[in-house]
């Protein structure tokens, strides 16, 4: 009998990445949970946006979309549903979250909490589990600073973002279950795009600094020059987690899936080498001589943010939020070590693409779209 | 404004005679209004730079105006002043700089409370204090439409404000550790912590005893300042003064100086 998996978040980056994986290198039938992408469209259609091209016939038949919600009561199924569902799954993958930094904290709880509490309620129940994958950030390191193991989780160092601390606290609620329920955490990096063509399939906070940088609207960034910006590309972060999850799966283990040293810009790289691109891309864009953003201390940043906000300027006022809720977690200099990846893909390093290589296609994508993913 | 020019005249040593160009600075009173004007163009052309030579009894001088650099003005001003006495064969320029906001227009402008100011400066050749060591300058000609480019003109002023102050005390020959004062455009004092924090100094170094005192005066600020600062014994022999401020249009200006 073949595997039965539940994705949920399979619209996301790294979701949409891993369902086109999955329908590429396995035979297993999906049942993808939708919120709200999805809803009154056909399963080509979905799948043509999702994947961003003709869906192969035999992968639309594989593909069982339900429609709920992981923050509701049995994901947000009816109870015939949810029990099929419960008694047929072998695999659940859950990517789904909010990945919006600014929410209060409630709200994000109530999804990357709560739909993690429910998501395990299901996989303790499901008499044929075999594994589970929680999708979750690198960033639970909060406000750590140095070498973050990835067997470490606690610490009280504090947050950057509502989102860091949701994620966080789902960990947790995943080593209380880690008895009852074999399940494996993949923390990932944030996601710039895909490595070969440069595509957004899900525009996130770096995005939007991108955006705002092409506005015109940035001012200072915190951190120092010389602190790494860790990226990753969403296709080789596929290919690994499915990787992991399918030929190396081991209940109880965590894995940052992170950018390797010496594959990432610096801060003060990454500025300069937005604006060389913004500039080649759009001459208009290049004769408005923007400034590049100061990188400040951050002390200094954060007096600016409070002054934005204390002058009530809506326009700056949403700016600073924004790049408090991001780019403060550059003043919180880290590296990942990968010792338990490693382990399990010693190749890993070699084969992660180097975001210098593709990152100039990403801000291609983004100025060519918009930064509006149907573009 | 000819107040401050008569009590510069009328310091000791200084005489009328030597003064060559009287340059008149002002952003916002630079010409009769088209109103005033009436059907008469000849009425637009009663110049008030050439009037303040007339009325300061100048009778040597040239009379240039300068009114589209809004608070770089005087800056901008006294460096054109330093090149003008290059050439000149007179030893001296006056730089008479003052703004005042129309009556019933509001007093805060970009979260700047505004003042109404006048102020002159005499710039001589062998001056015994505040010799010129540097003046740099970057307009940024995508801002000139200030209502429109507001916001990107708000986002701009931190990172053009540390580049130009850089740049204008490197081209001096110091460093930012060697500026014993930084004289500050007097919009307000968070702004300079901030600026302070990006340049990477102590903000105890800005001299901001004026901001909340005299507030923002468009381009009399840094003359009010140094005054002040003498007067109140601020200021030694041979300190080095980095005087930086931004005019709407857009313009980011530096002027080092030693004591």
């Amino acid at each position: 009998m073949s595997s039965v998996m539940l994705l949920t978040g399979g619209t996301g980056a790294i979701g949409g990445a891993l369902l086109e994986r999955i329908l590429r290198e396995s035979d297993a039938e999906v049942h993808l949970l939708l919120h709200q992408r999805g809803t009154g469209c056909s399963v080509a259609d979905l799948l043509r946006e999702v994947l961003g091209c003709e869906p192969e016939p035999e992968g639309e038949r594989r593909i069982h979309v339900l429609h709920g919600d992981v923050a509701r009561e049995r994901l947000g199924l009816d109870r015939t549903e949810y029990d099929a569902l419960k008694h047929t799954l072998t695999h659940v993958i859950h990517s789904a979250a909010t990945t919006r930094f600014d929410l209060p904290l409630e709200t994000a709880r109530s999804v990357n909490v709560e739909g993690t509490r429910r998501v395990l309620a299901l996989a303790e129940a499901a008499p044929r589990l075999e594994a589970t994958a929680f999708l979750s950030t690198a960033y639970v390191a909060g406000r750590r600073t140095g070498v973050v193991g990835e067997r470490e989780r606690a610490h009280v160092c504090g947050f950057v973002n509502t989102y860091e601390q949701s994620k966080y606290e789902a960990e947790l609620l995943i080593e209380g279950a880690s008895g009852r329920v074999p399940i494996a955490v993949y923390r990932l990096s944030t996601v710039l795009g895909d490595s070969a063509t440069g595509a957004v399939r899900h525009y996130t906070a770096p995005h939007h600094a991108l955006r705002m940088m092409h506005l015109g609207l940035v001012s200072m960034l915190p951190g120092s020059d010389e602190y790494p910006v860790d990226l990753i590309g969403a296709d080789y972060t596929a290919r690994v987690l499915y990787s992991l999850f399918t030929e190396h799966f081991e209940a109880g283990g965590r894995f940052h899936i992170t950018s390797p040293e010496g594959k990432c810009y610096t801060l003060g790289e990454i500025v300069e080498e937005t604006y060389r691109l913004l500039a080649e891309h759009d001459p208009e864009w290049a004769a408005r001589r923007y400034p590049q953003p100061d990188i400040a201390p951050l002390e200094t940043f954060e007096l600016f943010v409070r002054s934005a906000e204390q002058a009530n300027n809506p326009i700056m006022q949403g700016v600073a939020r924004a790049l408090t809720h991001f780019a403060q977690q550059l003043a919180y200099p880290k590296r990942f070590d990968r010792a338990e990846l490693l382990r399990a893909l010693p190749g890993y390093d070699d084969e992660a693409p180097d975001v210098r290589g593709y990152y100039g296609a990403v801000v291609e994508h983004c100025l060519r779209t918009g930064w509006d993913r149907r573009g | 404004m000819l107040a401050s020019a008569r009590s510069v005249l009328a310091s000791p040593g200084v005489r009328p005679q030597d003064v060559g160009t009287l340059l008149w600075v002002s952003g916002l009173r630079d010409r009769p209004s088209l109103a005033a004007a009436g059907d008469d163009p000849l009425h637009l052309f009663r110049y008030p730079a050439a009037r303040a030579c007339h009325e300061l009894g100048l009778a040597s001088a040239n009379a240039v105006a300068l009114s589209q650099q809004g608070c770089s003005g005087l800056l901008s001003a006294i460096h054109i002043a330093a090149s003008t006495l290059q050439s000149s064969e007179r030893p001296s320029v006056l730089c008479v700089a003052g703004d005042a906001l129309p009556p019933d227009a509001r007093s805060e402008v970009m979260y700047n409370v505004m003042s109404d100011a006048g102020c002159a400066v005499l710039l001589e050749r062998e001056a015994p204090r505040n010799r010129i060591l540097s003046f740099h300058q970057r307009t940024q000609a995508h801002y000139w439409d200030t209502p429109e480019r507001e916001q990107e003109i708000l986002a701009a002023y931190f990172p053009m404000a540390r580049r130009v102050i850089a740049a204008g005390v490197e081209r001096a020959g110091l460093t930012l550790g060697e500026v014993d004062w930084f004289v500050p455009h007097n919009v307000s004092l968070r702004s300079w912590q901030i600026l302070a924090g990006l340049l990477g100094v102590e903000v105890e170094r800005v001299w901001t005893k004026n901001i909340a005192r005299v507030g923002h005066t468009v381009s009399c600020d840094h003359v009010i300042n140094l005054a002040d600062m003498e007067r109140q014994g601020v200021l030694r022999p041979g300190d080095k003064l980095a005087l930086f401020t931004f005019g709407l249009g857009a313009s980011w200006s530096c002027l080092v100086l030693e004591h």
